[in-house]
């Protein structure tokens, strides 16, 4: 893709203060994150939990629960630096241009509101249009994203809803001004399989239709594996290797990302013990120069705990952070 | 009482309605929606029990019925043998504590005011257990469990990511010391190398503790791994049940077949996921069918518009494993004219 990304995530760094002997020390939650994302490009992000995924995602709309701070990097939407946008700005943007589902279903619904009220008044911040239409048309997407009974949803309280249900409310709300960037964040966890699949073809029409690109953050590696173009595995609040989707079982390099692919469960496992990564992320490694991911890799080598690695250019389809693989140019 | 054979749960025939009647609107929007039509199940000490099944089909409902936390309109539950319609509050309550269930979400369960060491205490606590002491150490021991730190023992809700959070309600359920976790999609939010760690956990407690699950999950490949017998819900009913194997291996109803072939593939590149759509588009009127799955039912015939399957004798693959469909598993319906 020759064409300026539409969002270019830039060394962002961001930091919650953490108590330590003396006093306060900054955690890095997101730690020298980079990347590229095009113009209708689908990319997944996955990773250990905890390792800084929603948090970079809530940065780029300017919502990073304080006491946490974006300590240093960009984030261009376009080619502007959304980090040096006033509110009003940020808050044009936000829902319109950007859209965010949110992992946390309560900061997405007012508990006091209808689900149809919510939907509805999200889309008239941004547009004008009668209330007849405006209903039709919310009517119309709960169809789409998989409700049977629209209308009932439309005048139920987020309480009166299964998580699922929750779930796809949510999902119209961010899809009503028909974003140029969504970010999903865990999109179909509460969703069986068939609706799953339905919301992501939805997804694809309107990447299809309306160009839209779509930052995907996602535990279900099955899933993002067939679903997305590129693939950005994250650890420890850094990148460990970005690849395209496609090539997640045959080419991925990183020791972490061949460790997940080796764990998953299946009907062929049963009354196995899983096998499970070795250790457990420690707030040492998080804090220590090398790269953090060390004390569990089984391809550790000394220089390891000392210097992190960075990540490859890029410029390349393929990128990953880790001193035990030898740099593409290496490989060929 | 020592017959470990006995069910510790049995569920029948329950029924739950819930109504939303907005005070002064007459019609509008007021309406009945029936989350359970009439479930029965029973589930044996010892055992994995999976629940799977369309989104908003009433899982969470039979969840939080058995965990004595909703009444059901009609039917009854037993627990332990004794039938809990007509208990107390107190007794319910006494019999409450040997059932955990861990919530669907986990943003609004826990308690925003209790750091997440008070919140995997309280069970203990409530239950009157050990010293100050003791209760830490098997706080800290049930974080480690379940990957954090003893560091996070401080910190409050709001400052862990969604999958931290989920395995503090579930270290919660492991102190507590149950006799049946009610686990309501509990690893939904983890990363696969949790995932695994926490599986290989359940399945340990279980072999040593005797301890009995209902899981519901929309994971089938977790479900696959980890369950004795999967139960398969569509719209407030059980349409089929059986032994994990037999139900994955050989599905007889043609949704709990939608289900499995919907699961995603690692590597499998097909850009379209899905084949077959399950949503009435015409809304709500689904009541008009004996099944319900008629609309999406490629094999739906006559006999499915008017007569409500029932798991009689030619739904049947094994004593245990049946399904609510005139057509399952293999069997065809004979070609006829539809017009
Ligand atoms: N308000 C806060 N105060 C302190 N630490 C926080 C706060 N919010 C998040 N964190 C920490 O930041 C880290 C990253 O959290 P984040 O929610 O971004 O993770 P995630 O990758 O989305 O994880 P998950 O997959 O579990 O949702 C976590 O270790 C979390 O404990
Ligand atoms: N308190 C309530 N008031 C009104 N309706 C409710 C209430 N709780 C649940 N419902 C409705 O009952 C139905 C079943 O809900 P339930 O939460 O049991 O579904 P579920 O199978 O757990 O779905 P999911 O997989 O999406 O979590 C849904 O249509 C839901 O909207
Ligand atoms: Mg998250
Ligand atoms: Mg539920």
């Amino acid at each position: 893709m020759d064409e300026a990304p539409l969002l270019s995530i830039k060394n962002l760094r961001i930091a919650f203060p953490i108590q330590v002997a003396d006093g306060y020390s900054d955690l890095f939650v997101v730690n020298d994150v980079s990347l590229n994302l095009g113009a209708r490009e689908i990319m997944a992000v996955v990773g250990e939990s905890g390792s800084g995924k929603t948090t970079m995602a809530l940065a780029t709309l300017g919502l990073i629960p304080s006491p946490g701070c974006i300590k240093n990097g960009k984030i261009l939407f376009n080619g502007l630096d959304l980090l040096t946008l006033d509110k009003k700005t940020t808050r044009h943007y936000r829902g319109n241009r950007i859209s965010i589902i949110f992992q946390d279903p309560t900061t997405a619904l007012n508990p006091t509101l209808t689900v149809g009220d919510q939907i509805l008044e999200a889309y008239i911040l941004h547009n004008q249009n009668s209330y007849i239409k405006v209903q039709e048309l919310v009517i119309d997407l709960l169809v789409k994203v998989g409700i049977n009974d629209p209308k009932r949803i439309f005048d139920s309280y987020p309480h009166q809803l299964s998580g699922g249900l929750r779930q796809r409310a949510i999902i119209a709300m961010a899809l009503i001004c028909k974003p140029e960037l969504l970010i999903a964040d865990e999109p179909t966890t509460s969703l069986d399989t068939t609706i799953q699949a339905q919301i992501l073809d939805l997804l694809l029409d309107l990447q299809e239709q309306f160009g839209m690109s779509i930052l995907f953050i996602s535990h279900n590696l099955a899933l993002v594996s067939q679903f997305a173009h590129k693939v950005a595995v994250m650890y420890a609040g850094k990148i460990m290797e970005i690849l395209p989707a496609k090539d997640i079982v045959n080419k991925s390099v990183h020791p972490y990302t061949k460790g997940l692919l080796g764990l998953l469960p299946s009907i062929e496992t049963r009354g196995q013990v899983l096998p499970s990564l070795p250790g457990s992320l420690s707030e040492e490694d998080v804090l220590s120069l090398g790269c953090p991911f060390a004390n569990r890799c089984p391809s550790v080598k000394e220089i390891c705990h000392v210097e992190c690695p960075s990540l490859s250019s890029p410029t390349t389809r393929h990128q990953f952070a880790c001193h035990a693989v030898p740099t593409i140019n290496e490989l060929l | 009482m020592n017959d470990t054979n006995l069910p510790i749960v049995v569920v029948s025939n329950i029924v739950k309605r819930f109504y939303n009647r907005k005070p002064g609107t007459i019609g509008r929007n007021s309406w009945v929606i029936e989350a359970l039509k009439g479930v029965s199940l029973q589930i044996r000490r010892g055992e994995i029990v999976s629940v799977v099944g369309e989104s908003g089909c009433g899982k969470s409902t039979l969840a939080k019925s058995i965990a004595l936390l909703l009444r059901p309109d009609t039917g009854t539950i037993s627990i332990n043998g004794t039938a809990t319609n007509s208990l107390s509050r107190n007794d319910l309550r006494s019999l409450g504590q040997k059932i955990h269930l861990i919530f669907q979400d986990p943003y609004s369960s826990l308690n925003p005011r209790l750091s997440a060491g008070d919140i995997i205490m309280e069970p203990l606590i409530i239950q009157k257990v050990g010293s100050r002491g003791d209760r830490i150490n098997s706080v800290v021991h049930a974080l480690s469990d379940v990957g954090l730190r003893p560091s996070d023992f401080n910190k409050y809700p709001h400052q862990f990511s969604g999958g931290q959070r989920q395995r503090i309600a579930i270290a919660r359920a492991l102190v507590s010391n149950p006799d049946l976790i009610i686990a309501d999609e509990p690893l939904s939010a983890l990363d696969v190398s949790i995932q695994s760690q926490i599986i290989n956990l359940l399945m340990d407690l279980k072999k040593k503790r005797n301890l009995t699950y209902l899981f519901i999950s929309h994971d089938l490949s977790v479900v696959s791994h980890v369950a004795d017998k999967v139960i398969v819900m569509y719209k407030g009913h059980i349409i089929e049940s059986g032994p994990a194997e037999s139900v994955f291996r050989t599905p007889l109803h043609p949704y709990t077949n939608l289900l499995i072939s919907s699961t995603p593939e690692l590597g499998k590149n097909k850009r379209k996921l899905c084949a077959q759509r399950v949503v009435d588009i015409e809304l709500g009127n689904d009541k008009n069918f004996a099944c319900l799955f008629y609309k999406h039912c490629h094999k739906a015939s006559e006999i499915c518009h008017f007569q409500t399957p029932s798991p009689d004798s030619e739904s049947f693959l094994t004593d245990e494993h049946w399904a609510k469909c005139h057509f399952p598993g293999h069997v065809q319906p004979k070609m006829q004219n539809s017009s």
